[in-house]
Order: C-alpha cells, then structure tokens, then sequence
C-alpha cells in the first residue's frame, strides 16, 4: 500500500543557513551582495515546486546475514546497522517536481551563479521535505535517520526496486536513468527504520555514514 | 459497426480496474498481470468477461505494461492478451482495446529516453497487437504530454487503428511534466487521434473540474476512467473511498459535463461499471462541437489564436545579427537559448525559432534548439524554415502543437507543408504570395488566402488551423503599401480568417524605424490583426501592445498596463559608487557597471590594455582569495559574471582573432545529467580568455574524442557527478589517449578525488574551478 504526500510550498521551511552551505559558506556567512540574488531566486523556487512523496511500510528483517526488506535484500553492512532491531521500515520517493529542474536549467543558463543558487535551493528544500516525511509517517523518536541508496556500502542498485515498489513513476512522476540517476533533480529515496523503542540508536546521521574523505559536510 | 460508429451511436462503456480482481484472484504483489495471459488465461477471459456482462463495449486487452524494455516475450504476450480478450468477447457486442501504459522511463530532455526510442518501444507493441486483432489502441494513464506523443506516433504510424488516448492528471490538474487539458486536447487533436479524455490517479468527484475544463475544447468524444476514489489504508488494506453506488451518480454528472465514452480504472470492480452503465445509459447523448478553436500549446498550455493580440517573439532569426550567426556556427547553443529566456521575460506569447544559414546543417540545429528550448522555457514555438526536411524533423520532436511558418500560395509549398501539419498538428501562417508573385491589391491577397485555406481543406485542415500574413511591404517604396495590408487584414478578419503580419518590413529603408513600426502596429491591431511577428525588446512595440489591450477592455483594470509601466524605469539594482574602477566593479561582482566602466575606458585605452590591467588582475584577486579560503564560490562566480560583462564590451571593440588564449572542451560525461560543477568552470574558464567549446551533458565518449579532434583544442576538462558516472569518464579517457595522445585531461566533479583521478588516467585533478584556471594557464602558458 502505498501513500501519498503533498505538501504546500509555504508548508516546508527551506532554511538559509541550509541554502548558504550548500553554496559553500561553512560557518561563514554568505556575501552581503549575494543575498538578494538568494531572494530572487527562492521566490522563483517557492513559484514551481510541487513537492510530492510516496511511501509505504514494509517488513524488515535479517536472513542469512542479510538486512531483508519486502521489495529487496541487502548485504550492506551500513544499512544492516541502520536498521538493527527493527521489524518494520518506511520506504519513500520524494521530489520538488519537473519545474524545478526546469527553472535550474533555466537559471543556469542565465547566470551561473543564479543556477548554483537555484540549485541549492533545491538541495535544501528536497532536504526539509524529508524532514516533513519523517514527521509526517510517525514519532520521530522512534525513526532511524533516514537511509538513502549509495549512502555507506548500500549500492545504487537498489534504485530501481525501491522505485518500483512504490510506483514512483506513476504516483509523483519519479524515474530512475540509465546510470541511475533520480530524474527529475532534486529528489530522493530513502528508507526510514521504525524502531519498537525509543531512538538511542547511535547511528551517524544519513549521509555521515559515507567514508569520502574530503566531504566539505562531515 | 466499427468502434468509431460504436462511440458516435451513443455512450460507449469501457471496462474498469485489472489488478484489484486479478488480486483477489491470488495474483500477488511484484508479479506482473501481463503474465497471467499466458499462466492463467482462463481467469483473464473471466475478468473480461465480468465487464462484459456488467454492460462495458469496450475491453482492455491486458497488456498495459507490455514492452520491450519489461518484456523479453512480448510477443508471445501481447498475442495472447489480444486472444483472450477475443474470446471473452464471443457471443457479445464488444471491441478489444490493445492496452498501453508509460515506459517507466523519463524522456529527454528531463529523463534520458530519447524521443525515438520511445517511438520505437511503442511501436514494437503496436505492432503485435494490431497483428494479434486489436479493435482499437487505447494508450493510457500517460503522465507526460511528451511520452503521449511519442506513443501516439508509434500507433498512427504502424497501424490503422482508432487511437484513443487517456491521461492521468495531478490534483493540481496537470500533468506530473506541467500540461494542463487544454495543451493536451490541442497537441492530441492535432495528432489526429480519435477519442481523448482521462484516466486513474483520482477519483470520478475530482476528475469532473478536468472533464468539463476538457470538454471546452474537445471537438473528439470525451473518455473519462476514473479511479474508485483516493485510497485509503483502513486495516493495513488498501482501500479506495467511493463505492459504487456513488461513483455511478458522479459518472452521471460527468456525461452531463460532455464526456460521452466512460468507465473506471484502480479500484473499480464489475458493480462499478453495471451501476454506472445503469444510471447513465438513457442520459441524454451529444458528441463535442466542433469548437474551431486556433490553438498552438507547449508541454504546460495552450495559446489562443483569435480572442487578443499575441505577441510571437522574433529575436530567435539570424537575419541581419552577426553575433546571433557567430552564434550558429559555433554551435553555441547557450546564446540562442537565452534568446529566447529574455523574450520569455518580456511577455511574448510564442517564440519563432529560425536557424537558417546557408553554411550550417539546418536539421540538425532546428530540432537541437527546438529540443533545448523545451527544456528551460515553457513558450509554444513557431517553427520558421523554408527547408521541408528541418521543418518536419522539428515538427515531430516539438512536445507540444506548433504554430508553423510558414506556407503560401505555390503548390510545391501547399504539398510540402499541409501532410506535415495533418500528420504532426500544427497552425499554419499563409503567406498571400503564389506563383504569380505578391498580389498588388489587398483583395488579390485575399484571393490567395482563401485559396490557401481551400487546399488545407482537402488535407482536412479546418480553416481555424490557418493563421493569413497579408505582407508588410516597406512603405518607402511603394506609399500605398500599408493602405493595402491593412485593408487586407480588415477584409480577412470579417471574412473570420485569422491574421498575421512581420510588422518591422514596413519601416524598410526609413530613419526610426521603431516609431513607425508601433504605429503601424497599433493600426493593424485596430483592424482586426490577431498575431505579429515583433521584437519585445522594442520599447516602443510593447508600448504599443499594451496600450491598446488596455483600450480596447483587453486588460482588466489595465493591471498588466500598470505593471508593465511601474516597470520601464531603468533597474540599475547594483550601482557602482563613483569612485569604482573597473577592476573593483568586477571584485564586487557588478555586472552592469562592469560593462558601463569598461565601455567609458575603451574611448582612452585599448582593448587588450584593460583585458590584461583590469579585467585578468582583478579576476586574479578574486581567485587567489577563493584558494585562500577568504572568497566563496557564489562570489567568485560572481565576479567571473561581471568579467564576462566587462568582456562583452571589449570584445565588441577588438578585432577577431585577438581575443583567445587558447582552446578548451568541457563536458559532463556520458550518463550524467548534472551540469552546475561544469557550467561554472566554463564561465570562469572564459573569463580568464579562454575559448570554451561546451558539449553539454551526457555526452558520449565518441564526442569528446571527435570534438577535440575536429577543434584541435589540447584541453578537455570532464565533469562527472556520480560513482555509476565515472566509468563513462574512464572510457572518455581511453579513448582520447587512443585517438588524441598529446592532448591533456583534467577531471572534476563531486566524486572525484586525487586518487580516484590518477587511477582513470586524468592527466591533473581539479577539486574546484579555480584549479582547472591555474592548469589551463600551465597547459597553454
């Protein structure tokens, strides 16, 4: 069974801070000129994303050393740990929509800087939107940070089950290329544990499972 | 009686949801019901059978999902599908339907299917099925307007079966990719196809708005399908909320909205469609009008032609602008895309895209702007060429119906154009000219147009569907010339044919032309004109435009008047302080006042004076900072914008040839559809005077190679966003040092690391743009 969420554009809060480390400013504050660029183009953003998610509740459990869940088994060790002791999982597709991919490529060939900003943007509203998910499918204190293909040792393979599973292409229009890339930008698919007590889970938070050295964000 | 009589009789019923009873049946979930025609066809004849005794005429073949890329039988499948649903129909009066779902797949230029495949994937389906006996082909729950057409092509061009086409529309009353229903009733009437309507991702009370915003402008019945409700989850069950005593009282107020062919789809049962078929089949019948309606669309809306002045943007034409040809022949498609953004921004309505240049392959550049310019502005397009081939290659990738100009009164043009716009959909602008030259007379021109329009009709292109260019002529030739033209368009618009002028030619050969063209312009309007050919960066044209929508009660409480107005003051947003010299505009990263500075200086210094005291040094502080961690990227970018200002008014004043440091080939690599890590490397690349040939994204290593071959450029720089994407920049490499060993490769892009770099092969790693500067400058010294 798969569920829908929608989401107003004024409904999820796209924080500046988020937006100005992802164009790179890391405990610094963003260039006073630059700022009412940011303005622009959020205004533009907030006028074409259309944020949608499907989601669905599985089953999980460990097989034979591996971390099964309904439309998938895996070996990854990382998410095996993600999920520790948990019987079930919520699994999601989230977008911006196609307009936002849309208005990157447009501002982009405006301006770069326009695009960069744009595209940071999107970064940290398709973010803030799986915050929203997250509140949305239960009590936080009992979710486990969310877990995305490619993320530790879970390979992208899994892309496309997880897609299929939810029917992404049919409920929000999200497909999956050739390389495996999210199409539209600006999207994600994750998988969220459900565990039975309250979140002490030491798990590092989604991405810092990664082990890229240079990561400007661990 | 054939299917097309059949929906023409009266209400025509299709049958409902597959998968809910072929569930309850025992098929499980991840198992496709595509492979139940050949596992257990006796219960897919019985499902079938269901609907039939439940009153549906026509049945869906179970075949949804079959295609090559999810089928490895897809033969024996679709064959089987068709047989079955044959079966079931014996001894009822019922047409078999061969099902078509989406791909899965997400076209280019959003996704990376390529329109043709797609064509071909559908195609292969078409095939079997209308071999297997097909009735008809109902291709549906499409969500995007592109891969609908891309279908609707495939069934139109292998088989001569009725086409009846359903969308699945958002809540919001688009499609996921942005049509809303009247761009999708134009671009699927304009292909031809026989019944069109909605279907799935709702339910009968929220699909009634789009059906009756739908029946606005169908002149083709009306299919509307909807879902059993929205689901809901009531014991860990999916459940959907309306049952089928309410589904069947919104199906009546539906077929009162005008939809005229219906059904159900997820979640609808047998009770379903008998309840509905008994509450709707006495309910009074009437097909579409006609509605003669001119209408062009894009992937997102449909532009009338007939009830105001729309504007169509002229500024995408290399006639009389070097650096638009410049342009053209660098292939630099950038330029010609922001052409058409800016025209975008000022209000025009649809956008004429001519490339033609005698030196240049038009086909291949017409469908590759028309293609880009799909993916950054939402505009219909008007397809301007004379060569035939370019214009139907354009025509059949163009996502959307285009307005096409143009054709005239010679019959080798009437023979070229009018199969195209039967087969594709499109308006066309008639241009009154024939073989015996331009009638001097305007009912002469008039002659012609009717003319015109008598032949579309034996194509069965409606009158609507012809938009008439009575022609400009300079007025200082000939002083009666706008007497003519404008007496052309009153007679025309009285006679209900739609006009068109390219307003600017009368002007020809005059001192301020803008002026007069305005005037001439408004007096045309004041005629009956309902489209032109214009330049929106005219002051005095818009001027024009607005004024009269404001006067003549187009534009209510003159709101966009008073914008446009509040608008024309100048919007210097940034404006250097007094004392900013060139190199401290481009430090704080001023656009404009670079470009203003650098124009007051080039009256006392020379061009390559400011490029190396000016423009490099201060690009050089900014760089240096960012290495030193003190500057930011978003500035840095910032600052290289303001340089490109400052460039564009030397260039201007150099001679050619003297501009470039050397030659360098960017790309994101095969598979990878990210471009921002590589656009800004561009822009800062050209900034320091370098010559940059941009391939693009997803480009193949084959292109690279053949690039730097045919450019002689000694640098290419390749960008790459994922670890699935680096392979395909390992092969790039390969191959250049293959073909090309002497040329250098430096790589980029999120994944990429020292080692990662050394281990493909790349000649230098570039963690950030300002390190793919400093090697450039070590590469060509």
């Amino acid at each position: 069974m798969v569920e829908i969420i929608s989401a107003e554009a004024n409904e999820i809060e796209i924080k500046q801070s988020a937006v100005e480390e992802y164009l790179g400013y890391f405990g610094a504050k963003a260039d006073e000129n630059l700022l009412p660029l940011i303005d622009e183009c959020k205004k533009e953003f907030l006028e074409c994303v259309d944020y949608k998610a499907c989601v669905s509740q599985v089953n999980c459990c460990e097989k034979d050393g591996k971390i099964c869940l309904d439309f998938m088994q895996s070996e990854s060790k990382s998410l095996k740990g993600n999920l520790k002791n948990c019987e079930t999982a919520f699994v999601f597709a989230a977008t911006t929509g196609v307009a936002v991919q849309r208005l990157i490529a447009r501002n982009s060939l405006i301006s770069p800087v326009k695009g960069m900003i744009t595209d940071s943007i999107g970064s940290a509203a398709i973010e803030a939107f799986c915050d929203y998910i997250n509140r949305k499918v239960g009590n936080v204190d009992y979710l486990r940070p969310r877990f995305s293909p490619g993320y530790g040792d879970l390979s992208l393979e899994c892309q496309q089950a997880l897609l299929d599973f939810v029917d992404a292409k049919k409920h929000i229009g999200l497909a999956l290329t050739e390389s495996r890339m999210l199409t539209p930008v600006k999207s994600v698919t994750a998988i969220i544990g459900l565990s039975k007590e309250k979140n002490k889970c030491k798990n590092k938070k989604g991405c810092m499972v990664c082990n890229r050295i240079n990561c400007p964000y661990s | 009686m054939n299917v097309l009589e059949k929906i023409r009789s009266g209400i025509t019923y299709v049958d409902g949801g597959a998968g809910t009873l072929l569930q309850s049946w025992g098929l499980e979930a991840g198992v496709s019901p595509e492979t139940w025609n050949i596992s257990n066809p006796d219960k897919i004849r019985q499902m079938h059978r269901l609907y039939l005794e439940a009153g549906a005429n026509i049945i869906t073949a179970c075949t949804f999902g079959a295609n090559r890329l999810k089928f490895d039988n897809l033969e024996e499948i679709i064959t089987a599908a068709i047989i079955n649903a044959k079966e079931a129909c014996d001894g009822f009066d019922a047409y078999v339907a061969l099902d078509i779902g989406p791909t899965g797949k997400m076209l280019e230029p959003l996704g990376d299917l390529p329109f043709e495949e797609a064509v071909s994937i559908f195609a292969e389906t078409v095939r079997i099925g209308a071999a297997a006996g097909a009735d008809l082909v109902l291709i549906e729950t499409m969500n995007d307007s592109y891969e609908t057409k891309a279908a609707v092509l495939a069934a139109k061009e292998n088989c001569n079966l009725p086409v009846f086409v359903t969308n699945a529309y958002s809540d919001n009353g688009k499609l996921m990719t942005g049509a809303d229903p009247a761009a999708m009733v134009t671009m699927l009437e304009g292909l031809g196809v026989d019944a069109l309507g909605m279907n799935c991702s709702m339910g009968p009370r929220q699909m009634l708005e789009i059906a009756a915003e739908t029946a606005k402008y169908a002149s083709v019945p009306i299919i509307v399908n909807p879902n059993a409700g929205l689901p809901k989850v009531i014991d860990g069950k999916s459940v959907f909320d309306v049952d089928a005593d309410e589904f069947s009282d919104i199906m009546c107020e539906i077929v009162s909205a005008g939809a005229t062919i219906i059904g159900g789809c997820c979640g609808t049962t047998p009770e379903y469609i008998r309840k509905t078929v008994e509450k709707t089949k006495n309910l009074p019948f009437a097909l579409p009008e006609k509605k003669n309606k001119t209408l062009v669309s894009s992937y997102t809306h449909a532009v009338e032609i007939g009830s105001a002045p729309v504007i169509i943007g002229e500024r995408i034409n290399p006639t009389g602008k070097k650096l638009f040809k410049e342009a053209l022949r660098r292939n630099d498609l950038n330029y010609i895309l922001n052409e058409g953004i800016s025209q975008n921004k000022k209000g025009v309505s649809i956008l004429d895209v001519n490339v033609g240049l005698p030196e240049i392959d038009e086909k291949s550049m017409l469908t590759s702007v028309v293609s880009s310019l799909q993916a950054v502005c939402d505009l219909p397009l008007q397809i301007d060429t004379v060569d035939y081939e370019a214009m139907a290659a354009a025509m059949r990738l163009y996502n959307g119906k285009a307005l096409i100009n143009s054709v005239n009164g010679k019959a080798e043009s009437m023979a070229a154009v009018f199969p195209l716009i039967k087969k594709y959909g499109g308006c066309a602008i008639a241009v009154t000219l024939d073989e015996n030259g331009i009638p001097e007379t305007a009912e002469g021109r008039v002659a012609v147009a009717e003319k015109i329009i008598a032949e579309a009709e034996k194509y069965g292109i409606g009158k609507n569907e012809i938009i008439v260019d009575p022609l400009a002529m300079a007025v200082s030739s000939d002083m009666n010339s706008a007497n003519v033209t404008l007496e052309a368009v009153r007679i025309l618009n009285a006679k209900g044919i739609r006009t068109s002028l390219g307003v600017s030619n009368i002007s020809f050969g005059l001192p301020s032309r803008a002026d007069v063209n305005a005037v001439f312009y408004t007096m045309a309007m004041q005629c009956g004109l309902d489209c032109a050919i214009i330049n929106p960066h005219s002051d005095e044209m818009m001027k024009a435009w607005h004024g009269f929508m404001a006067l003549t009660g187009k534009d209510a409480n003159c709101c966009d008047y008073i914008e446009f107005a509040s608008n024309q003051t100048p919007a210097e947003t940034k404006a250097a302080t007094v004392t900013d010299t060139l190199d401290t505009a481009i430090i704080k990263g001023l656009k404009e006042s670079a470009y203003s500075l650098a124009c007051e200086m080039l009256k006392t210094v020379s061009p390559l004076e400011i490029i190396d005291t000016m423009i490099i040094p201060a690009l050089n502080t900014v760089g240096k900072g960012f290495e030193a961690k003190t500057v930011y990227l978003p500035q840095l970018l910032m600052s290289a914008e303001a340089a490109g200002r400052a460039f564009d008014a030397v260039k201007a004043a150099m001679p050619a040839g003297e501009s470039k440091k050397g030659r360098i080939i960017v790309a994101t690599v095969k598979g990878d559809i990210h471009d921002i890590g590589k656009n800004i490397v561009k822009t800062l690349l050209e900034n320091y005077g370098y010559e940059v040939i941009d391939l693009g994204k997803d480009v193949a290593p084959e292109a690279v190679v053949e690039a730097a071959k045919s450019s002689g450029a000694p640098l290419v720089g390749l960008s790459a966003l994922m670890t699935t994407t680096v392979p395909a920049m390992e092969e790039t490499i390969r191959l250049l040092r293959a073909e090309l060993p002497e040329c250098k490769v430096t790589v980029g892009g999120a994944v990429m690391t020292e080692e990662y770099a050394a281990m493909i092969g790349a000649d230098n790693y570039s963690p950030d743009a300002m390190n793919t500067v400093r090697y450039a400058e070590e590469i060509f010294g």
